[in-house]
């Protein structure tokens, strides 16, 4: 039996008319890529914003890696997991070594690891440059390479190609396939780009106004219709923006 | 625990934090230095050093330690790294990371100050040796009280990532810490924790008209002030850490909530209802600063000013026999001195940080002309300004009729606000520089401070019209409103300033890339 990684019971961010997540039941499986779909605005960002308790839920329950999250175990909890939110995070006037300095001390994790997770999103040769200097798509892939740092065994990305070149997204889209497979990582990832989520997800939530419209494998959802676009379209109502 | 300390060395590195110390430092040892080596005052050096620090501390400290407090915590804002650190340590651990790593800056501080001091005395030759025992206990009321004004400042700079409020209070908080020292209701000195420096005394001069200063004792202070600062402290570690602990709003920035918009509803091909919106007649500038929170600063600043300068005034009706002048002089004094050019710096400061932020630099550069663009801001500030001089110039009437002075208003007054709009103007001029070039938002504040006192100097000197910042002071007639003036001289500096910094400013941007934040 394949055991959940990630489960919600109902969890809910807002009331009345400022409804931002409703009544949310995900379940993520050990050992998937789950892609989570969703409009602009749909309450992608907000729910994994809940995950990882930076947003106190209004209501409903979070089970991370078997445990009921609570203030008191939070961190032990996240201290298996990886994150990037948004855009990434840094301190711009130190160098992207520094940086990872930092979130190894934070993470307890040895200073060996960081060349590693370096060379594992290309910056190693960046490495003493200031962050304030990167491009997009490097400090993306230092955002990436924090969220690595401590093997972690649950990967949580939201949008993480956001800023990537085409060769830079098929690469971060390969490696994201594989984590799975070569280092027992589950990984979630949020995304409105849908070709994206079509080659490298085996599980789908699709999020419409804060409410889950669908959770199951990607198969089965590619069967519903024609192609997965026109699918997406027809469960989130169409004529929404992406 | 000293894990997180040592990571707040490290993310603070590059940052410049030595150099806000060591600014402060020059400028409390300069200043007190320039008052206590005059001859006549040697053979009581010593005391005379205890005795003037709690007025410099006062004055500068609660500044600076918002440009401290403000670099070590606008960082986490500006790398949007709360929803980071917040998965990654335990919020406890972050907060008393940030916590020590001040107190230890803090002790630092105050070590420094006295060996100073001890080392001017030195130098210039102090009588007789240093009561070690009053050196110490001067020692432990500067570190008390300084590290309650950093943990205020880093909860106001957590609190809201505007730093503007933080300085703004920083700003309040000097101004507060110097006219307490003057104001005869003592219990307000022990109630406001930028008081404690003046409350916490224990030497007293001996003084008297016709010989001038005669020597320096010690007193007892029955004031219980070592209370308060406790209070202070317990009040803001716990306060700091409650409030700390109960931000939810995205990781810690603890937004004014607005009124939800329009309810969202889940028609969406309803027809769009009400009037298409229109295009708004506020030119772009103004638009810019809707809903910021800089017009409590130009209301507030003045109004402390006031509420004090009256009371000192009152207080004093048989020194200050001049009613008008002597009222004047008890607005316009420090405030034009000590707490106009910071409050300049804050209105520049809050202007480019509006482009400075993410890669607003590139729409800019894109849409405006570079000498418009400059003009622009360099205006508003001076609007802003405007506004905030001519609010003194009310509350001063206000506070005349409110005083009884029966005199008719002085008719200069207009002129006076006329000239310190104009050296007002320049000041504007070279903030928005420093704030252009400097893309911090408290460093070019902490400068206009020193610039202020170094206008004073200055103006010792006769020679007032080498700093914008004097200038403005000079026409405001500040320090002596019958003073005379020469117009054209004050005029045309005035404008050579103004021109000198608006084409600085152009030939900056034009000359060095655009740099984003993206």
């Amino acid at each position: 039996m394949m055991t959940n990684i990630i489960e919600t019971h109902s969890l809910t961010k807002g009331t009345g008319s400022q409804m931002r997540v409703n009544h949310l039941d995900l379940r993520v499986p050990e050992g998937c890529v789950y892609g989570f779909l969703g409009p602009n605005g749909a309450g992608k960002t907000t729910t994994l914003k809940l995950l990882l308790g930076l947003l106190r839920p209004t209501d409903g329950t979070i089970t991370l890696l078997g445990q009921k999250m609570t203030d008191k175990n939070r961190l032990a909890i996240l201290k298996h997991t990886g994150s990037l939110i948004e855009s990434p995070s840094f301190y711009g006037h130190l160098t992207g070594l520094e940086n990872l300095q930092i979130i190894a001390k934070l993470k307890k994790v040895p200073a060996a690891e960081i060349t590693n997770v370096l060379q594992t999103v290309r910056l190693y040769e960046q490495k003493d440059k200031k962050v304030k200097q990167y491009s997009l798509g490097m400090k993306q892939r230092l955002g990436i390479a924090m969220a690595l740092l401590g093997n972690p065994r649950l990967l949580i990305l939201d949008e993480p190609t956001n800023g990537l070149d085409p060769a830079g997204i098929q690469e971060i889209r390969e490696f994201i396939k594989n984590l799975p497979v070569l280092r027992q990582i589950t990984v979630v990832v949020s995304s409105h780009l849908l070709s994206e989520m079509e080659q490298m997800a085996d599980m789908v939530g699709i999020i419409n106004h804060g409410t889950l419209i669908y959770q199951g494998s990607m198969a089965a959802l590619e069967a519903q219709g024609e192609s997965l676009e026109e699918v997406f379209l027809k469960l989130t109502g169409g004529g929404d923006s992406l | 625990m000293m894990n997180g300390l040592s990571l707040e060395l490290l993310k603070t590195k590059r940052r410049g934090i030595w150099l806000v110390f060591a600014a402060l430092l020059g400028t409390i040892v300069l200043w007190g230095g320039a008052n206590v080596s005059d001859a006549r005052f040697l053979k009581f050096g010593w005391r005379m050093v205890l005795y003037n620090l709690p007025l410099l501390n006062a004055v500068l400290i609660p500044t600076g330690i918002a440009v401290f407090a403000s670099r070590i915590i606008d960082m986490e804002h500006k790398g949007n790294t709360w929803k980071l650190l917040e998965t990654l340590e335990g919020k406890f651990e972050l907060y008393l990371a940030k916590v020590l790593y001040g107190l230890i800056a803090v002790l630092l501080f105050s070590i420094a100050e006295l060996l100073l001091f001890a080392a001017v005395g030195l130098v210039v030759g102090f009588e007789g040796t240093p009561d070690l025992w009053a050196f110490g206990l001067s020692f432990v009321q500067t570190f008390a009280i300084t590290l309650n004004l950093y943990l205020l400042q880093m909860l106001l700079s957590l609190l809201f990532a505007n730093q503007a409020v933080a300085l703004c209070v920083g700003l309040c908080g000097s101004m507060a810490g110097l006219f307490l020292m003057y104001v005869p209701w003592p219990i307000l000195k022990n109630i406001v924790p930028w008081g404690h420096y003046g409350a916490a005394m224990f030497v007293s001069m001996d003084w008297n008209k016709a010989q001038g200063i005669q020597g320096f004792y010690y007193v007892h202070q029955e004031n219980g002030i070592f209370f308060f600062v406790i209070g202070w402290f317990v009040f803001l570690f716990a306060g700091g850490w409650y409030a700390f602990k109960n931000m939810d709003i995205d990781g810690c920035h603890l937004a004014f909530k607005r009124p939800a918009a329009t309810a969202q509803t889940t028609s969406h091909h309803a027809p769009l209802s009400g009037k298409p919106p229109a295009s708004s007649p506020l030119p772009v500038e103004l638009l810019k600063i809707k809903r910021s929170p800089i017009w409590i600063a130009f209301i507030v600043l003045p109004l402390i000013s006031a509420f004090i300068g009256t009371g000192n005034y009152l207080n004093n009706l048989e020194v200050l026999t001049s009613t008008w002048h002597s009222l004047w002089t008890q607005h316009a004094l420090f405030f034009c001195y000590f707490f106009m050019p910071p409050l300049v710096g804050v209105y520049a400061s809050y202007l480019w940080r509006l482009e400075h932020n993410g890669a607003n630099w590139n729409m800019v550069l894109t849409t405006t002309p570079v000498w418009r663009l400059v003009w622009n801001k360099i205006l508003l500030c001076t609007v802003i300004t405007f506004c905030t001089l001519g609010w003194l110039c009310v509350l001063y009437l206000l506070c005349g009729l409110y005083a009884g002075i029966t005199e008719p208003v002085p008719a200069s007054l207009l002129e006076w606000l006329a000239c310190g709009v104009l050296g007002g103007t320049a000041v504007c001029a070279a903030q928005c520089f420093l704030s252009l070039v400097i893309r911090s938002f408290a460093v070019p504040i902490g400068m206009a401070l020193i610039g202020g006192i170094g206008g004073l100097f200055f103006t010792s000197k006769g020679l007032y019209y080498l700093l914008p910042y004097s200038l403005m002071s000079m026409g405001m007639r500040a320090n002596n409103p019958s003073i005379q003036v020469n117009l054209a001289q004050f005029a045309g500096w005035s404008v050579m300033f103004i021109v000198l910094f608006y084409l600085l400013s152009v030939w900056y941007i034009k000359c060095h890339d655009v740099r984003t934040q993206a």
